[in-house]
């Protein structure tokens, strides 16, 4: 529960960098957000690949004499992919409001009023995300960092490096972490509340 | 005049002690030396006189007995000396004894956990601030778009 003052009024934790302190609730880039992706894309991969031999383990020690690894069909490899994909989306965006690429990169997945997604949300945006991944593009084309995906379902990606931490001070007005009432936007997001996207 | 005579100064008494040593040590080398021919036949045992091979016979087994009874209170007595030693030890408070004062936790976190964080932390600034030159970058590129890297003012609406 240390404090430091980082010059510009607001008291942060000090378990949060200066470096990041300006990021910290702001819409995250492409770069970031493709970057989680690719661990995320990377954590399917494995999870595929230990059911895939837990399969084959269960095949061998029913019949070792005629095993042979198992090859399933294209489709059915895609099927159990999507479904695999969507549902680490689905539960690690409601349970914990990131999947671990975004927790590796320091990310959130939030509503429009910076609260975790709800379950309906979170299915459709995780469909919508393994399906067509191409909309993550919009966030160089938009104004305020938001995918497809996000436009079409009022969800946000921020910088999140630490999601216990808010700030227990700040002055009016003052710097860019603020706003009028003095309290950052994203921590008013938190709250419920001044979200203009 | 002590040089004439060939003593230096010093501690004259041990040199007159080492001398007279060194004397009669080469003196009984070579007395040794002159007897040991002759006296080879009476160090051979078969040599000896019967009642003295008796007396080293019976010495040999007597040592013998001594060599097995040492042995065998040797291998009674020491699992229970140790036994007792180790139950006088409490080998468990030495334990975390030496855990507590060697803060095995902090070690753990300054060799591995602070390395990682320290990594992750690095990490993600820079992949902050290549979000950045991407947005700079791609409000050139696109027309009639504003860049919209984190820190600029129109993002803070989220």
């Amino acid at each position: 529960m240390t404090g430091a003052d980082d010059g510009d009024g607001a008291v942060w934790f000090a378990a949060l960098p200066k470096e990041a302190r300006k990021y910290q609730g702001r819409s995250a880039g492409l770069v970031s957000r493709a970057l989680a992706n690719a661990v995320d894309v990377a954590i399917v991969v494995l999870i595929l690949s230990a059911a895939y031999l837990g399969w084959a383990a269960v095949r061998y020690s029913v019949d070792p004499v005629r095993f042979t690894f198992p090859a399933p069909a294209r489709g059915a490899v895609l099927a159990t992919a999507l479904g695999v994909s969507v549902a680490y989306l689905v539960l690690s965006w409601t349970a914990a409001g990131r999947t671990f690429g975004d927790q590796l990169l320091g990310l959130r997945v939030t509503d429009r009023r910076g609260r975790p997604l709800r379950l309906g949300r979170a299915l459709v945006r995780s469909i919508a995300c393994v399906l067509v991944p191409v909309g993550l593009l919009w966030v160089l084309v938009g104004t305020r960092r938001r995918s497809a995906q996000d436009v079409l379902l009022r969800t946000r990606v921020v910088y999140d490096w630490n999601p216990h931490l808010h700030p227990v001070r700040t002055s009016p007005g003052t710097s860019d972490a603020g706003d009028v009432d003095g309290t950052p936007r994203w921590q008013r997001q938190r709250r419920g509340g001044g979200d203009r996207s | 005049m002590a040089a004439a005579s060939g003593v230096r100064s010093g501690p004259v008494a041990a040199d007159l002690i080492i001398g007279t040593g060194t004397v009669t040590v080469t003196a009984c080398l070579r007395a040794a030396r002159f007897w040991a021919r002759p006296a080879a036949p009476l160090l051979r045992v078969a040599n000896w006189p019967a009642p003295m091979r008796t007396l080293a016979e019976a010495g040999y087994r007597q040592r013998q007995v001594a060599v097995d009874g040492a042995t065998r209170l040797f291998r009674r007595a020491a699992p229970a000396v140790v036994t007792a030693v180790l139950d006088e030890l409490d080998l468990g408070g030495i334990v975390r004894d030496v855990i507590d004062e060697i803060d095995l936790p902090e070690i753990i976190r300054t060799s591995s956990g602070s390395v990682a964080g320290e990594t992750v932390r690095d990490a993600r600034i820079q992949v902050m601030a290549a979000d950045d030159v991407v947005a700079r970058w791609a409000g050139r590129v696109l027309p009639g778009r504003r860049p919209n890297h984190a820190t600029a003012r129109h993002d803070r609406g989220g």
